[in-house]
């Protein structure tokens, strides 16, 4: 069991050098949320801080029912802050709450600010705040977020030290001055008329645009407008394009992160429009605001590795490094720890197993790593960091790319701790040491004692670790709130669970405390982490707890039937398989092609197909079996029907047992340990008396035994357990072994045993047709993508399939109830929906006002107004009158099951006749 | 001829041949076949088809009912001429820690129906139950009457029905409908104290079948008795996904109740300190009455009741019917509660009859079992219109009335924002009998809302009106056209109509008359509730003694 939880406390250490690293003195107030915020007030009050505070925000409090934020259980009510929002919706707002938590910090005696990985992690302006408030900031110095943070900045930062860059244009906006005034003088004379002015004394042109315009952002003047850069980046993206034939470029807002503020653009696109929406998508249209966009060569398979740094503003370390390329719409959802030692390992595994493409390819990811550790040691001493940050590059094959640092603790943190103890020893004292294995905990330490840490050793910890993220997500991976959790299974051995408090137990009771997931934020639930001796073994692991876990409750939708799919995907053909950022969406169309074929599928025609009686043989036997066999077969075979993901899990998991050469599909192994395995998946044969429908029934569960039992004693007696051997020995006429009289029954069991398992051969045979096994590792490692799962058309097939249908649409949008129409919350402010807006399904459409109660009525549905059908305002309405003609974004085409259901009996029986 | 398949396994080791058996042993081994008989009437096939409609068997809903690691205790195993325990098995399991009674129907023997003698094991389980004072337990899953049986299942049914009723108010039971449950199998739960119905199951009068012969309506059994439907009209207290939903949701009820009406419900230390502020509540208020609608904002009063709870936790009763009011059962400083509250974010929290029904079912089960209540006001009132008068609106809004009054455990009141004429008077009032009247600073209680200014002001609002014409041709001398003066008049009434609103709001809608007649006892402020709350509960608690209801037999409801 990986160590999390310890006491972290230094003040007692037998060394005094130990002792003066002690960091009880800090008190910490918190101003971020999500499992970060759970792990560090545990890491806090393990190092022995004074006192740890955190802020509440409405949203996590009075603003949804049943919604309090569950690490509020663990805190005493005198050190939980209330605040509107964490930041704010605006720039006014979010100045506001900087002051705000300024203020909460001096009137309750706090020393430091941690703000994890969310709203205010990345702020130069809030890291100055602080800093001016004379806050301590756990995290880099905003020095550093500006030097790092911006990505044209950091982009130079990395050329200087000899760090791989994306071939492309960083100081877009410099040239566009430039190529405005056409000369230095120009330029300053220019600034200088609208009261800006820098140094530029010797400064050759393109560095005196740049100094110019960092004093015009300073001084909230703009030197050029938005269409003059945008013209601009027309010019630079044509050359770029020039020199890049046949390739695309990246357009990338310095200050976006999470994906936002990008565009790719081909040969022939309006550069300057892309560039004005990724403006106005990370909110930089301001006056006086950095407009500043690279232009990049766009890197087309790319995967995304990045390197877990620490410093403290003299040195930098690596702590290993992390692939997170299993993302979607640039979430992260799978990473993976890649560090030297377990790619040296793995490649000298595989050479002893003599596989010598794998070997050589893992020997390459490790020379990758290691010039990745290297350049990111290189950048982060020449920022001088000063606490932790992650030094993101993208991979090409054999080259990789610096991409951005993030200067924050980020969401897969543990991947990296999890394999990397840091070892901080007494340079005057070598004997004298202490361990730290927690990124938050060195953050703190960082913080309190930087300049004076030594730099640390790396010892080893785990070999290899994962990261599943647990999200409120439906089966197309798009967000689904509004559910409860009612239930979720203890974590099992080994599993690491980072779950923001939701399984902390109501203190009186011991009982589950239900929690409903708002969706207020992101969908993220919780972080699940396994550890290994290898890659196998972490995701042998992962595969355990999500099998085991049991987490139910209303309405509830969650990714961990994804990640069931997507761990076995790479345990059924090679973990060390290295899959681009374009996977997980080729993977979904796939998974939404078995939920398309599993519709086809009528398991009741297949089985009574399979359980019919042979012309001339004994019908009452052979219905008997029928009726007894039918739970035991169709029960889980409709699991897996009914639940895409589980069933890609399933399918993976049997890979390896099919013999594809036939016409049809056989199993290389006995079909009985097939569907035992299958069960075995679905977690349906652990005991849990207090659940029984959530298990084998007890006369399957007798049958099967049964069944395993026969089959071993044959295997016995036969002295062999090759499933081909056993099969044809008791298919034969005189007997293998034992008395003629026993050889009847016991071939009648055989065939008893194996009645109606065809089953499973069908599920198989229909699941290979949709190209579900087409999705395979090279030898090498690499994943070839078939073109056709990588379309848009492909993408939004996929998401349709397997995302819920949409809530009736109409045409109209009708009063919910009878009362006082009003268009607007308040006189004076601007109507909810007007004439061509776009709404949002939930989105605030009108105010009923009924018994003096002003009532906010959302959109039932996402839609475009036409017309608004009440005139004037303050108007009574009846219940069910039209108030706005609407066109519905997503019609719904109503289909019958019946006519479903008929398709599926009809094909599957032709299926049937096949195998 | 290939061999017939069979699913044994003949390599098992055959059992050790054993010495011929004694007449003792033989004697021993039919008790075996007796205590086993019950179980084994239950054949692999008909489990295999309860199992295929996706629902438990008795024994395995049994299971996941009782506190695990304990044994029920199986009573009148054997009842019954086929010895088989005659399709229901009454058992006494420990849930919650509790001995608690507990029937199933075993629908894989005789599809679960009642016959002319099963009725009779049902009563003498209830009977044996009001007698030790243990909660019932009912799980549901009958064909109805077993047509052979003749009249005789008929007496079976009503002798069940009998002592359900005669039991009832002596003992709490919570009933579970499972399966298809038409007929007597669906009245016979309703008289219990709760019914909890999982999705796909039915219960009705008769199935869809039937109506469909007599009334040529075509309905699936989902839309004639599913949990969408009985959960609307109060039939049911409580769906939930699944038949273990149902079971968890039975055993968590159960630890808000007492074992019968001697006592009060079981009391549980908490950590939860009493005297933990509020924030939640302040917050909440703070952001409705900031916001542009300012007093008349909507918001969901769960979450004052989430605040005020121990931990934060509490259990609500017909949850989606009628919410504009909730009733539910918490916990404040380890005493369980009965909370009545109205719900603006719900039909602006008005009383129909809906809402009155369900409070009145709620006041009088806490009455009875010695439930203390807090009933939290933010009502605008009654509402009014054709539809509440044609279902009886003053009918339910009198029955909740006289539950109210009649109730006799100690209870609070806590006025949260509106409380005007009837719902003010109808609501735990201290004429009704509240032990203790609080209130928010954001009180409004008055005889009528904000529409009474029209009576208060009456003069002002006359005499500006009646201004209005000279003023219209004043301005209109003063060379305004016609539309112009008769435009800026109206304005300027509006004006003086939104004045005399505010000053109404302000003189009026605030709790200073309540407070100085004494309807008020103090105001508390909303950071300070629980602790308020909690200290008087407390206090009128320590001077209450549990105990049955005794007294005059008041008329209806």
């Amino acid at each position: 069991m990986p160590r999390i939880a310890h006491d972290r406390r230094l003040a007692d250490h037998a060394s005094a050098w130990v002792r003066s690293f002690d960091c009880s003195h800090l008190s910490i107030l918190i101003v971020c949320r999500g499992p970060i915020r759970k792990e560090a007030i545990d890491v806090f009050r393990e190092m022995g801080v004074a006192k740890v505070g955190m802020l509440l925000s409405e949203k996590d409090s009075v603003v949804y029912p049943r919604a309090l934020a569950p690490d509020v259980r663990i805190m005493p009510p005198e050190r939980i802050h209330p605040v509107p929002d964490y930041t704010g919706a605006t720039k006014a707002e979010r100045v506001e709450r900087v002051a705000q938590i300024c203020a909460i910090a001096h009137e309750h005696g706090y020393t430091h600010v941690f703000a994890g990985y969310g709203f205010m992690s990345e702020d130069a302006d809030f890291v100055r705040s602080l800093e001016k408030a004379g806050l301590i900031f756990i995290g880099p110095s905003s020095r550093v977020v500006e030097a790092a943070g911006a990505k044209d900045e950091a982009k130079r930062t990395a050329l200087q030290v000899d760090v791989s860059v994306t071939p492309g244009v960083d100081d877009l906006t410099s040239r566009a001055l430039f190529a405005k005034h056409g000369s230095v003088a120009g330029m300053v004379a220019a600034a200088g008329a609208l009261g800006v002015s820098a140094d530029v004394d010797g400064a050759e042109h393109l560095d005196a645009a740049e100094r110019l315009l960092q004093a015009s952002y300073a001084a909230g003047v703009d030197l050029l407008t938005i269409d003059e850069i945008a013209a601009q980046a027309q010019t630079e993206v044509d050359a770029l394009l020039a020199d890049l034939p046949g390739k695309r470029l990246r357009l990338k807002a310095i200050g976006g992160g999470g994906g936002k503020g990008q565009r790719i653009l081909s040969a022939g696109d309006d550069a300057a429009s892309l560039y004005r929406e990724i403006l106005s998508e990370v909110k930089a249209t301001g006056v006086g605001d950095n407009k500043n966009v690279l232009v990049e060569l766009n890197v087309e398979e790319t995967r995304h590795n990045e390197i877990q740094l620490i410093g403290n503003g003299t040195w930098t370390v690596s702590m290993g490094g992390r692939d997170c390329s299993l993302q979607m719409h640039e979430q992260k959802l799978l990473e993976v720890s890649i560090t030297q030692p377990m790619l040296t390992a793995a490649a000298a595994a595989r050479r002893a197993a003599g596989d010598e493409a794998m070997a050589a390819a893992l020997e390459t990811e490790c020379t990758l790593v290691a010039r990745m550790e290297a350049e990111g040691e290189r950048f982060g001493e020449a920022v001088g960091l000063n606490s932790a940050s992650t030094f993101e590059c993208i991979v090409d094959g054999d080259r990789h790319y610096f991409m951005e640092v993030n200067t924050r603790i980020q969401v897969e943190h543990r991947v990296s701790e999890l394999c990397a103890i840091l070892r901080f020893r007494n340079p005057d004292n070598p004997e004298e040491h202490f361990d730290v294995d927690s990124v938050v905990e060195v953050m703190g330490l960082l913080a309190a004692h930087g300049p004076r840490l030594p730099r640390p050793e790396l010892a080893p910890r785990h070999m290899a670790s994962l990261e599943a993220r647990l999200n409120a997500t439906d089966d197309s991976l798009s967000p689904h709130a509004g559910g409860e959790i009612s239930e979720w299974s203890a974590p099992i051995e080994g599993e690491v669970r980072d779950d923001q408090g939701i399984c902390l137990p109501n203190p009186d009771t011991g009982d589950f405390v239900p929690y409903r997931l708002a969706g207020a934020y992101d969908s993220n639930v919780a972080l699940l982490l396994t550890v290994g001796a290898d890659r196998q073994a972490s995701y042998e692991h992962l595969a355990e707890v999500l099998r085991r876990t049991e987490l139910t409750g209303h309405d509830l939708s969650t990714n961990i039937g994804f990640h069931y799919g997507l761990v076995h995907w790479f345990l059924g053909t090679d973990v060390h398989a290295r899959p681009t950022t374009r996977f997980v969406s080729a993977y979904l169309v796939l998974v939404a092609r078995l939920a398309r074929a599993a519709e086809k599928i009528d398991l009741d025609t297949a089985y009574d197909a399979l359980l019919k009686a042979p012309e001339g043989e004994d019908r009452k036997a052979w219905a008997t079996v029928s009726l007894m066999k039918r739970t035991l077969v169709l029960r889980p075979a409709q699991r897996l029907l009914d639940r895409p993901h589980t069933f890609s899990a399933w399918l993976s998991s049997v890979r390896r047992r099919v013999d594809w050469s036939g016409d049809s599909p056989r199993w290389t192994v006995n079909p009985v340990t097939v569907l035992h395995g299958v069960y075995e998946l679905l977690e349906m044969l652990s005991p849990a008396p207090s659940r029984p429908s959530a298990r084998i029934w007890d006369h399957d569960r007798a049958l099967l035994d049964d069944a395993m039992a026969f089959y071993a004693s044959v295997q016995a007696e036969l002295g062999t357990d090759d499933w081909a051997t056993v099969d044809a020995a008791l298919s034969g006429a005189s007997p293998a072994f034992g008395s003629a009289e026993q050889w009847a029954a016991v071939q009648g069991a055989h065939r008893g045993h194996q009645a109606g398992l065809g089953v499973f051969t069908l599920l198989v045979k229909v699941a290979c047709e949709t190209g579900f096994y087409d999705l395979a590792p090279a030898a090498d490692g690499s994943i070839p993508v078939p073109a056709e799962l990588l379309t848009a058309a492909a993408h939004a097939e996929a998401k349709r399939t397997l995302s819920p249908p949409p809530p009736q649409s109409a045409d109209q949008v009708v009063a919910v109830s009878g009362g006082m129409f009003y268009a607007q919350e308040a006189p004076g402010m601007p109507p909810l929906a007007e004439k061509g807006q776009v709404i949002e399904a939930g989105q605030p459409m009108y105010i009923i006002e009924v018994m003096k109660m002003f009532n906010k009525v959302k959109a039932p549905f996402a839609c475009t107004v036409d017309e608004v059908l009440v005139s004037g305002d303050a108007t009574i309405v009846t219940k069910g009158q039209p108030l706005f003609k609407v066109t519905p974004r997503e019609r719904v085409e109503v289909v019958d099951p019946a006519v479903v259901r008929a398709a599926a009996k009809k094909q599957t029986k032709e299926w049937m006749t096949g195998l | 001829m290939p061999a017939p398949p069979n699913v044994t396994n003949p390599l098992a080791p055959a059992a050790p041949a054993s010495a011929e058996p004694t007449l003792y042993d033989r004697t021993r081994a039919r008790g075996d076949d007796l205590r086993a008989k019950p179980k084994v009437a239950s054949t692999v096939d008909k489990r295999i088809r309860q199992h295929l409609k996706g629902r438990m068997t008795v024994w395995e809903r049994i299971d996941a009912l009782k506190d695990p690691g304990t044994d029920p205790v199986v009573l009148y195993q054997n009842w019954g001429a086929k010895l088989d325990g005659a399709s229901i098995v009454t058992a006494v399991c420990q849930v919650g820690g509790r001995p608690t009674a507990v029937y199933g129907h075993d629908f894989t023997v005789r599809a679960g129906s009642i016959n002319a003698t099963n009725g009779a094991k049902l009563a003498r389980l209830m009977r044996m139950a009001a007698e030790r004072g243990i909660p019932l337990v009912g799980m549901n899953d009958s064909a109805g009457a077993f047509v052979p049986a003749g009249v005789g299942g008929l007496d079976g049914y009503s002798e069940a029905f009998t002592a359900l009723r005669r039991i009832s108010g002596r003992i709490p039971s919570v009933m579970c409908m499972f399966g298809y449950n038409a007929g007597g199998g669906a009245y016979l739960p309703r008289q219990g104290s709760f019914v909890i119905q999982p999705g796909n199951t039915f219960f009705g009068l008769t199935g869809p079948g039937v109506v469909k012969s007599v009334l040529g309506e075509d309905v699936t059994p989902d839309e004639l008795g599913g949990p969408s439907v009985h959960s609307q009209s109060g039939v049911v207290d409580r769906t939930a996904d699944d038949e273990l939903d149902a079971l968890r949701q039975t055993r968590k009820l159960l630890s808000y109740l007492p074992s019968c009406n001697e006592h009060g419900p079981p009391t549980r230390t908490t950590s939860d300190p009493l005297d933990r502020k509020t924030w939640a509540v302040d917050t909440l208020l703070r952001k409705a009455i900031d916001s542009p609608t300012g007093f008349n904002t909507p918001f969901d009063m769960s979450i004052v009741i989430q605040d005020i709870c121990d931990h934060g936790e509490y259990f609500e009763l017909q949850p989606t019917r009628a919410r504009n009011i909730i009733t539910a059962f918490g916990r404040v400083d380890g005493d369980v509660v009965g909370f009545v509250a109205n719900n603006s974010a719900v039909s602006s929290g008005q009383i129909d009859v809906d809402a009155s029904l369900k409070t009145a079912r709620f006041v009088r089960f806490c009455n009875i079992y010695n439930i203390p209540m807090i009933f939290l006001e933010d009502t605008t009132g009654f509402l009014p219109g054709t539809d509440q008068e044609r279902r009886g609106i003053v009918h339910a809004g009198r029955a909740m009335l006289d539950s109210i009054i009649d109730l006799r455990t100690p209870r609070l009141l806590l006025i949260v924002r509106n409380a005007f004429g009837g719902a003010y008077c109808a609501f735990n009032c201290y004429p009704t009998g509240a032990d203790h009247v609080l209130a928010l600073p954001t009180t409004r209680l008055a005889v009528m809302g904000p529409a009474g200014k029209e009576f208060v002001y009456k003069k002002e609002l006359r005499a500006a009106r009646g201004s209005a014409p000279a003023k219209v041709a004043e301005l209109i001398a003063e060379g305004r056209t016609r539309d112009e003066a008769e435009a800026e008049v109206k304005a300027w009434l509006a004006g003086i109509e939104a004045d005399l609103g505010v000053r109404y709001e302000e003189e009026l809608m605030n709790p200073n008359e309540a407070l100085s007649l004494g309807s008020i006892s103090e105001i508390v402020q909303p950071d300070n509730v629980r602790q308020a709350l909690g200290t008087s509960l407390r206090f009128h608690l320590s001077h209450y003694t549990p105990g049955p209801l005794a007294g005059v037999q008041r008329e209806f409801h």
